[in-house]
């Protein structure tokens, strides 16, 4: 119902929802206003070549408002908004290489997730940006971040420009699956998330918010059902071989060279490191990406986590399977973001497991089941009658 | 403590450099004919040299520009949004590469006389450009019936600026103007670097018209000089050779192209981001000759 009210906000306020009929949608999802370019410019500049020929959407959701505001430099609101604009840079140049100049329309939407979130929404041809403005969670991950949201350190996250406040992770998941299923016609479109890996074996040593906005993806992917997903390598791809042809290199490097003007424009430093061993230069002249699934292998792969019965009354089997040792990390989460149980937390060998969870004492309503291993993340809804 | 050494720094650029007639230990000269061609021949030493630069006082990059670049191949005349949208996309390249080093800070638009010629300067740090403004030769075309080609080989004995602010009554008067403007911008810097066009056209074959006679008019205007060294960059024949520069050189050419291409589109000018264009950029020829 409130997905039903938003939708219909949309159209009150006169939002143009001319891409019902994209045959393709492709979503990007970025920490920080650089990461699209910086780690997926080479798809991304491919797809709003794509989107600007009209035949197909792109979608960039910046999680947090990429703020920097992690050194005690004081309140920087002008440095986000800086970046905001060497982004929308990036998305002008790109997309004007392919169809004519255009006009921006920008206006604030009314999303809900488990409340309405007021949320700053751009286009720009069928570009697409959400600016969600969380804050920024710093490498040493602040209390203030998603990471901290999401494993429940905090109970809920406000923007930067105090537009809206997520009420827990759950919040903020379906504020997310409601975006994609307004932005691609709720599964009416081929649609690819893109996003950064959250797999410490293929992605070593990231940005915890490059991090957690991966997870986030992902799980918003997982439920909905009907995506593709890429993940993308980060800070680390700096220290593999460069992978990209001449025209490649180029894509990367004009959307970062957007971004830099839009920062020194603005009087903040530059990000154009062609100096540094590990730097920005470095990031856009590498782009290394696996698909973790595909919209049929996603429900393949949810297989490995089935629960008996469903809807439950009391005792649930839940089962499981590893496909490879390492850690384990199941939780149970009522559908406000609340952890109601810490099921698994404990290195598992390879294998197939069942345990028993005494779940009478929930009450009714719907829960939600999240299962970490290395290299995966699968979810499973159940209903308590 | 960064303050007093950055005041003690501006107090000593102020003794030593008045006004244009200051003491460099080096100036670098890119003399082209149209306001993207050093960033697609020329960019990586025009990068490093304006970054190098601007972080260093005592050193400082021309960029002299002899056409407007205004592409009138409609043979209509020239449109002012087409060059001035050419000429902000070569600021803003200038910008990117400057503001690498230092503070943002506002552009100094400045209208000179040089030998009674009225011309453009525009100063971003130590950055200067002079836009000289003279019709844009359309690739041997020559559709205004005025280019440099036209003027070097006495076809045309005067040409007049798309601006119409000053006439050049031939080759000499404009060769005067330029040895002045590289003497009085050069002011004795012991250190003096050029960067053209390859004006040799069998060694740089199928280039401009105007690329090849901005060269020929930055030899011209340098002869008789010492102590002086010279890159002469071969250009639109690059694209036929093999890729020559790594990666992180691939990627700062490609940054100067999108600051040039942002500006195009953006005022509605075809883009810039092709196909040739993209094949200039992963090559860089040229000879060395120091005198």
């Amino acid at each position: 119902m409130r997905q039903i009210l938003s939708l219909l906000f949309l159209l009150i306020t006169n939002i143009s929802i001319s891409f019902a009929q994209s045959q393709k949608v492709s979503y990007y999802f970025a920490a920080h206003p650089d990461d699209w370019q910086l780690f997926m410019g080479v798809n991304a500049f491919k797809d709003i070549a794509a989107a600007s020929a009209g035949n197909s959407k792109v979608v960039l959701i910046y999680t947090t408002a990429g703020e920097y505001n992690c050194y005690n430099l004081g309140v920087n609101t002008p440095y986000y908004l800086s970046r905001q604009a060497g982004a929308n840079r990036s998305v002008q140049f790109c997309s004007d290489i392919y169809s004519p100049h255009a006009t921006w329309n920008t206006s604030i939407v009314s999303i809900s997730g488990a409340t309405n979130h007021n949320i700053l929404r751009s286009t720009y041809k069928n570009i697409v940006s959400y600016y969600l403005r969380l804050p920024d969670g710093c490498f040493e991950r602040k209390n203030t971040s998603i990471s901290k949201l999401a494993d429940h350190t905090v109970r809920s996250l406000e923007a930067v420009d105090s537009s809206t406040s997520y009420r827990g992770y759950e919040d903020l998941v379906r504020t997310v699956i409601n975006i994609i299923d307004f932005e691609s016609n709720a599964g009416q479109s081929e649609v690819w998330i893109n996003a950064s890996d959250w797999d410490p074996l293929t992605n070593l040593d990231d940005h915890p918010d490059h991090v957690q906005t991966g997870l986030l993806a992902t799980e918003a992917a997982n439920r909905i059902d009907y995506a593709n997903v890429a993940l993308f390598e980060g800070y680390h791809s700096c220290t593999e071989a460069s992978n990209l042809a001449p025209d490649e290199i180029a894509m990367e490097a004009g959307l970062q060279s957007q971004l830099s003007f839009g920062l020194t424009d603005n009087g903040w430093e530059s990000e154009w490191d062609p100096q540094d061993s590990c730097g920005h230069v470095d990031w856009a002249t590498r782009n290394y990406f696996r698909v973790y699934s595909t919209a049929a292998k996603a429900k393949v792969s949810n297989t490995g986590l089935a629960i008996n019965p469903n809807p439950i009354r009391n005792t649930v089997n839940l089962t499981y399977k590893i496909m490879e040792k390492g850690p384990v990390s199941i939780t149970l989460f009522d559908s406000y973001g609340n952890l109601k149980a810490i099921l698994v937390n404990e290195n598992k060998d390879i294998g197939i497991y069942t345990i028993n969870y005494e779940a009478g004492m929930l009450p009714t309503g719907n829960y939600i089941i999240y299962a970490r291993s290395s290299g995966n993340l699968n979810t499973l809804k159940f209903m308590k009658l | 403590m960064i303050g007093i050494k950055k005041i003690a720094l501006i107090l000593l650029s102020t003794i030593l450099c008045i006004n244009s007639y200051c003491q460099y230990a080096a100036v670098s000269f890119y003399i082209v004919a149209h306001p993207d061609q050093w960033q697609l021949f020329m960019g990586n030493d025009a990068f490093n040299d304006i970054v190098k630069k601007t972080g260093n006082e005592q050193s400082k990059v021309m960029l002299i520009y002899t056409t407007a670049g205004d592409e009138s191949y409609n043979g209509n005349t020239p449109d002012p949004n087409h060059y001035l949208a050419r000429e902000e996309g070569a600021r803003n390249s200038v910008e990117f590469c400057a503001d690498i080093h230092g503070d943002h800070i506002p552009w100094v638009l400045d209208r000179i006389l040089v030998r009674g010629h009225s011309i453009l300067k525009y100063t971003y740090k130590n950055v200067v450009s002079y836009l000289l403004r003279l019709p844009d030769g359309c690739n041997g075309n020559n559709i205004s019936g005025q280019s440099l080609q036209l003027l070097h080989d006495s076809l045309v004995q005067s040409i007049t600026t798309v601006d119409s602010t000053t006439t050049y009554s031939g080759w000499a008067d404009l060769d005067s103007t330029l040895r002045e403007i590289v003497g009085n911008e050069a002011a004795n810097a012991p250190h003096l670097y050029f960067n053209t066009a390859d004006a040799d056209t069998a060694t740089n074959q199928g280039d401009d018209p105007d690329n090849i006679y901005a060269g020929k008019l930055c030899m011209d205007a340098i002869a008789g000089m010492q102590g002086i060294s010279l890159k002469l960059f071969q250009e639109n024949k690059i694209a036929n050779l093999p890729v020559n520069l790594n990666d992180k050189d691939i990627a700062t050419k490609a940054a100067l192209l999108s600051q040039i291409d942002y500006v195009r589109t953006m005022r509605g000018l075809p883009t810039a981001w092709t196909t040739l264009n993209l094949m200039y950029l992963s090559r860089n020829y040229f000879r060395t000759i120091t005198k």
